[in-house]
């Protein structure tokens, strides 16, 4: 009845949320916000991970949970400060827990390899934090039990103490009382010698008092217990000799450990947590079934242009208005589908601020970090590919941008720099920005470079304008850095950054102010699955053109196309744009007379086509994994009669 | 049809709860919350029989739900789920003494443990069955001359509801119970004990006198040794003394421990059980009991969860007698009263 990879898959969501929590709580509780807060919201989600981890049987994670849990159960009741090297160590806590994770969402049960040595540090911490409530971590470390101390073994390692004992003189059964002191103490331990010996204690031959030296490792307040009673009493009791390993035995020892007192009652959280207020309304649902349904929209809409085309042939009234109400739920249902794929983009900047902390000490930078707009939405199939190249660029801007806290005074900046990123929607677009306050580009250095990897003949790099410079970044091989270290240069370049981007059918730009900073710019479109499209016919084959990349649709005279070396112009209205002719794909065009006016990132080119169809709504599906990218194709539409026609792809043809 | 309504604030954890309890065909869940805001809502809304109660929550925890139920005179009953901290240790203890009617750890390694649903379902099913018990005005205890004791591991505490709420106030013998707990839980425990049984029960404090009519619960952390104590009369009792020896089986209290002392002092009045359990502790324990000529029983296999502590004994052929749960109670019952007769 236990499907333990839904379990496994649930429990690595919600894990990484509270992991996330600590992290950003971590360095909230580091920029000293407010404290209390984050305290409260680390403990619990380290309450939370612990618990999780525990019913799924992933101990080195519970382990290491329950421990951060303890530290945070001192800081939180004052026991313990948090400084520089404690929030290091939680971190670095942190990230073993996300490696753990990932382990588990692998389907593996992390070892404690990892993790123990994080324990310890922990659990050094707790105690020296608070010698006093050390104890109150104690009861349950996740140590290897002790090894048991065998009493038959003669130099077993437990600790031996000798007693004296006096049994009241008037009482009548002396002999049975120290008979019955002898047979407790076997019970508990191992009687070495007495004094006088044993068979006189027993048949009563003492004057009150005897010595007993017994070994035993059940701990002094149970000897002072068993000897003392009706009638009899203990006079003295000493530890007699102790091994080393026996001290270590003897450790948790209860009566030596001050009591706990009372812990003040910690608050409760106060603070509401929006988020988690407003999960009763909302249901998970597996992003697989939710593409599946994506799935279903899409055909529907194929299909209800394939029964738009039957009913043209037909005209019948009644039909057209059934068909005209279909349509509007379709596109209804459409749309909501789309809305629900949207996924606020703070799932992948809450990542960054940590990354941002880590580049800046490493690199010895002040840095503040300000993120606004995380609650953009955008479809969740851009979000995964969207995480990387943004990570690159962020460490990019804190290692190159921004510049040491010396060489800002220097310029006559505040010592610590500014990280902003920022996203917003436009009309149907995302906009992402990243800007820092720091050096900018040095364009000279971006000439002198291009010349000297050869990416410039040295003539074009003395005339090349700013933005054909810094075009120059994106190329394969391009690095303006010097060194390659551990931040930045990871061989991947901002060339892999552009070609993730534009896989998303995104675009990115870069402005630079030299001393005043850098921006980049991401734009990206709201989605990919569903698009307006121009459908054009060359040849008598269909080609669908996303509309937003149409800039205009005019006559081709003749007279105006020239041919330029290998390849063809146009002259329209003053500027000359290149033309192709899509012969390679579609065959020659029968009449060419129509000229498509094509644009992407502020450069247009021109196709020839032989009719415009019109404008219509339609679904891309990517291209079959057989059929493998295919430059100047984006993807293929079936616009309801069937046919199947690609889908231009501008942005890589210009 | 027994509604529940489940409150924790992980979704992880709210939907293992469920699906634990979806297989009972008695049982429903009718609702779950996120905190104890919610929680005081849907009791409101839903009227659940049965209400499962994290403690750590946002917004409102368990105590402070339990607090704003106490004045009220129809509030489902309530088990507390806890983790295993000493803080929660200490905060279960609270929640009972705030009216929660019992408590339980969430349980640990699920996917492993074959059955462990069945701990959850009978301490639901216990909390409408077994009704608290309204103690006989002060009886005075003497000193026990028989002691029953019970060895008890993981599966073990909703039988021990049963088991105890069975037995007469007037038992003629003292009563100790050791149940593997982990360290600040067993107070809890005896607490919960304490409200469904005719007996009184509460924790052993170190040197603490076997009473008859009395049980006491084996604080966890410590070994229980019974020792033998004379009195004036020359009569033997026992008596309580906690011992910090290393655990046994990698357990502290381990029942054999408990049992072999037993035998010890109260030879053949010593009646000894045990119930469901992982490990071997307490055939070693068992044996000694046969040996001193006590009586021994073991509870049968399908009433628990795990059968490791009963099979060490069945190994060791010292079982006198495999006893159905719902039997247990009077099966002690009669062997005390046995002893009185076979002994005086």
């Amino acid at each position: 009845m236990f499907d333990e990879e839904v379990y496994r898959k649930l429990f690595v969501e919600e894990s990484r949320e509270n992991h996330e929590n600590i992290v950003n709580n971590l360095l909230a509780l580091e920029s000293g916000d407010d404290q209390q807060t984050a305290i409260d919201e680390i403990f619990r989600s380290a309450h939370t991970l612990k618990g999780m981890a525990a019913s799924m049987g992933f101990d080195a994670m519970e382990h290491l949970c329950h421990s951060m849990e303890d530290v945070f159960s001192l800081i939180r009741n004052g026991g313990l400060e948090v400084n520089p090297p404690l929030t290091d160590l939680l971190l670095t806590c942190t990230d073993a827990i996300e490696e753990m994770l990932d382990a588990i969402e692998a389907g593996e049960n992390p070892s404690d390899e990892q993790s123990a040595p994080l324990v310890q540090e922990l659990m050094a911490f707790a105690e020296e934090g608070s010698p006093i409530e050390a104890s109150f971590t104690l009861p349950n470390p996740p140590t290897p039990p002790e090894p048991p101390c065998e009493p038959s073994i003669e130099v077993g390692g437990c600790p031996v103490y000798a007693l004296k004992v006096a049994v009241d003189p008037t009482s009548t059964m002396k002999d049975v009382r120290a008979m019955l002191l002898l047979q407790n103490l076997e019970e508990i331990g191992k009687i070495r010698s007495t004094t006088p010996p044993r068979d006189q204690i027993e048949d009563g031959k003492f004057d009150g008092t005897f010595e007993v030296v017994v070994e035993s490792d059940a701990g002094e307040e149970a000897l002072r217990t068993i000897a003392s009673g009706t009638e009899i009493s203990l006079l003295a009791l000493s530890p007699l000799e102790s091994y080393s390993a026996a001290e270590s035995l003897e450790a948790p020892e209860p009566a030596d450990v001050p009591e706990v007192g009372a812990a003040p009652a910690p608050q409760m959280q106060k603070a509401a947590r929006p988020d988690k207020a407003r999960e009763i309304k909302n249901i998970r649902v597996d992003i697989e079934r939710l593409d599946q349904m994506m799935n279903l929209v899409e055909d529907l809409v194929i299909n209800r242009g394939r029964l738009e085309q039957i009913a043209r042939k037909h005209g019948i009234k009644e039909f057209d208005e059934a068909l005209g109400m279909i349509g509007r739920s379709v596109s209804d249902l459409q749309n909501l589908m789309m809305g629900i794929r949207m996924m606020p983009l703070e799932r992948i900047f809450n990542r960054f601020p940590r990354v941002v902390r880590d580049v800046a000490n490493h690199d010895g930078k002040e840095v503040e970090f300000i993120v606004e707009g995380g609650e953009t939405e955008l479809d969740r199939s851009m979000m995964d590919g969207l995480s990387d190249p943004l990570l690159h660029i962020i460490r990019n801007a804190v290692n190159h941008g921004i510049e040491t806290p010396e060489a800002r005074r220097a310029a006559g900046k505040p010592a610590k720099g500014l990280v902003k990123l920022t996203a917003r929607r436009d009309k149907d677009n995302v906009i992402i920005d990243v800007e820092d306050d720091g050096a900018g580009i040095d364009h000279e250095e971006l000439r002198k470079k291009a010349v000297e990897k050869g990416f410039l003949a040295p003539e074009t790099a003395a005339n090349a304008t700013k933005d054909e410079l810094i075009a120059l970044l994106f190329e394969p091989g391009f690095s303006t850095s010097d060194v390659i270290d551990d931040i930045s240069g990871r061989g991947v370049g901002l060339d892999v950054v552009k070609k993730t981007i534009e896989s998303l059918k995104g675009t990115i730009k870069v402005e630079s102010e030299p001393g005043r900073g850098t921006k980049f710019e991401l734009v990206l479109p709201p989605t990919m699955a569903i698009i307006d499209v121009m459908m054009v016919r060359i040849n008598g084959r269909r080609c669908a053109i996303p509309i937003s990349n149409v800039v205009e649709v005019a006559h081709a005279r003749p007279e105006a196309i020239h041919r330029i070396g290998n390849s063809d112009a146009i002259l329209l209205r003053d500027q000359t744009l290149p033309l192709y002719r899509l012969e390679d794909m579609f065959g020659r065009a029968e009449k060419g007379d129509t000229l498509i006016v094509l644009q992407n990132d502020g450069k247009r080119c021109c196709i020839v086509v032989d009719y415009v169809d019109g404008q219509q709504e339609v679904v891309v599906k990517p291209l079959s994994r057989i059929a493998g990218n295919c430059r100047g194709i984006s993807g293929i539409t079936i616009p309801g009669d069937g046919d199947v026609v690609p889908v231009l792809d501008v942005n890589t043809m210009i | 049809m027994i509604r529940v309504l489940i409150v924790d604030d992980s979704l992880f954890i709210r939907t293992i709860l469920r699906d634990l309890l979806k297989g009972d065909p008695e049982i429903e869940v009718v609702g779950t919350a996120v905190n104890g805001i919610d929680a005081l809502e849907k009791i409101a809304e839903l009227n659940p029989d049965v209400v499962t109660l994290d403690i750590e929550m946002p917004r409102m925890g368990g105590l402070e739900v339990l607090e704003t139920l106490q004045g009220q005179a129809a509030r489902p009953k309530i088990l507390v789920l806890s983790t295993l901290t000493s803080r929660n240790a200490d905060m279960t203890h609270q929640a009972l003494r705030l009216g929660a009617d019992d408590f339980m750890l969430k349980p640990k390694d699920i996917p492993n443990v074959r059955g462990i649903e069945r701990e959850l379902v009978q301490k639901i099913r216990n909390l409408l069955r077994l009704p608290r018990v309204q103690k006989q005005t002060e009886i005075a205890h003497k000193d026990a001359e028989t002691v029953v004791v019970i060895g008890s591991s993981a599966g073990g505490p909703p039988m021990l509801d049963v088991l105890l709420s069975g037995l007469p106030a007037d038992l003629p013998a003292a009563v100790v119970i050791t149940q593997h707990m982990p360290e600040g839980f067993t107070a809890s425990l005896a607490e919960r004990l304490n409200r469904i049984s005719a007996l009184s029960v509460r924790e052993t404090r170190n040197g603490d006198n076997l009473q008859a009519g009395a049980v006491l619960v084996s604080k966890a952390g410590v070994h229980t040794v019974i020792s033998r104590l004379a009195s004036s009369t020359g009569r033997t009792h026992g008596r309580i003394v906690h011992s910090t020896a290393p655990p046994i089986h990698a357990v502290r209290p381990a029942v054999d421990t408990t049992f072999t002392s037993a035998a010890h002092v109260f030879g053949p009045r010593t009646v000894s059980v045990i119930l469901s359990g992982m490990g071997s502790d307490g055939g070693e324990g068992m044996l000694a009991v046969k040996k001193a000529g006590g009586t021994t029983m073991v509870c049968a296999e399908e009433d628990c969860l795990v059968y490791g502590m009963a099979r060490a004994a069945l190994a060791r052929d010292c079982v006198d007698r495999v006893v159905p749960l719902e039997n247990i109670a009077r099966e002690i019952t009669r062997a005390v009263g046995q002893v009185e007769v076979d002994h005086v």
